[in-house]
């Protein structure tokens, strides 16, 4: 691989990341969901908490009614 | 997650505390890419001064159901730190936050340039990366936080750190 080849890769990984810090805040905490469930998987640890993203996804029971 | 900040708009109009803003990853998240984290960090201003600001906080909270776990509340099924102002700046992060969307809620975030501040002050390990980020990633007011750090006197370590870790200087 060339030096210029390894830039090249630095400076799409630069801008993926400048592209995701644009997107919107909803977005992010989607990305966030998917990064908890990824780590879960990996981490082969069923206790690491996944959030609920939509308040369908929470238990009833745990519901706040105030 | 929006009835997360239902619970604690709830929790302010009922005088549990002052104002309160998010902070720490999610915050920072707000600015620049997506982290892993597993907790949201609270900051709130104590309604009361006293020794356990905490204590009315978490009855309220029991009383309807959120548990306590390690250092936090799960809140429909989020662990929520609930961090009390410790110090002038952070106090004034707190009032001086930015109002934000999410979903049909309007939510409080520490704006950027306390978030930097904040994180200058701490100099975790885990800071100082949020810092690199910050720098490279996210819309500074160079102003405003050129004013903070002068009022705080933080400007000698932000110059320490620009010079150990960013590549401009």
């Amino acid at each position: 691989m060339k030096a210029g080849d390894v830039e090249k890769i630095f400076r799409g990984k630069e801008n993926r990341r400048i592209k995701l810090a644009s997107l919107p805040f909803e977005e992010k905490i989607g990305i966030l969901v998917q990064l908890q469930m990824i780590a879960r998987e990996i981490k082969k640890d069923p206790r690491l908490p996944v959030w609920p993203i939509k308040p369908s996804d929470i238990e009833p029971d745990k519901a706040f009614r105030g | 997650m929006e009835r997360v900040f239902a619970v604690l708009k709830e929790m302010e109009r009922l005088g549990l505390f002052k104002a309160y803003a998010v902070g720490g990853a999610v915050a920072a998240m707000y600015y620049f890419e997506p982290i892993l984290t597993y907790v949201l960090d609270i900051f709130f201003i104590p309604s009361k001064e006293g020794v356990d600001v905490l204590a009315p906080l978490y009855a309220y909270l029991e009383k309807n159901g959120f548990r306590p776990e390690k250092e936090a509340v799960v809140i429909e099924g989020i662990p929520v730190q609930l961090i009390p102002v410790y110090n002038e700046l952070v106090k004034e992060a707190v009032e001086n936050a930015h109002e934000a969307d999410f979903r049909n809620a309007k939510i409080r975030v520490l704006t950027a340039e306390y978030l930097i501040a904040i994180s200058l002050q701490t100099y975790r390990p885990k800071d100082r990366e949020r810092l690199v980020k910050f720098l490279d990633e996210a819309l500074v007011d160079g102003l405003e936080l050129g004013r903070i750090l002068k009022a705080h006197g933080l400007e000698d370590r932000f110059a320490e750190f620009k010079e150990r870790y960013c590549e401009s200087g």
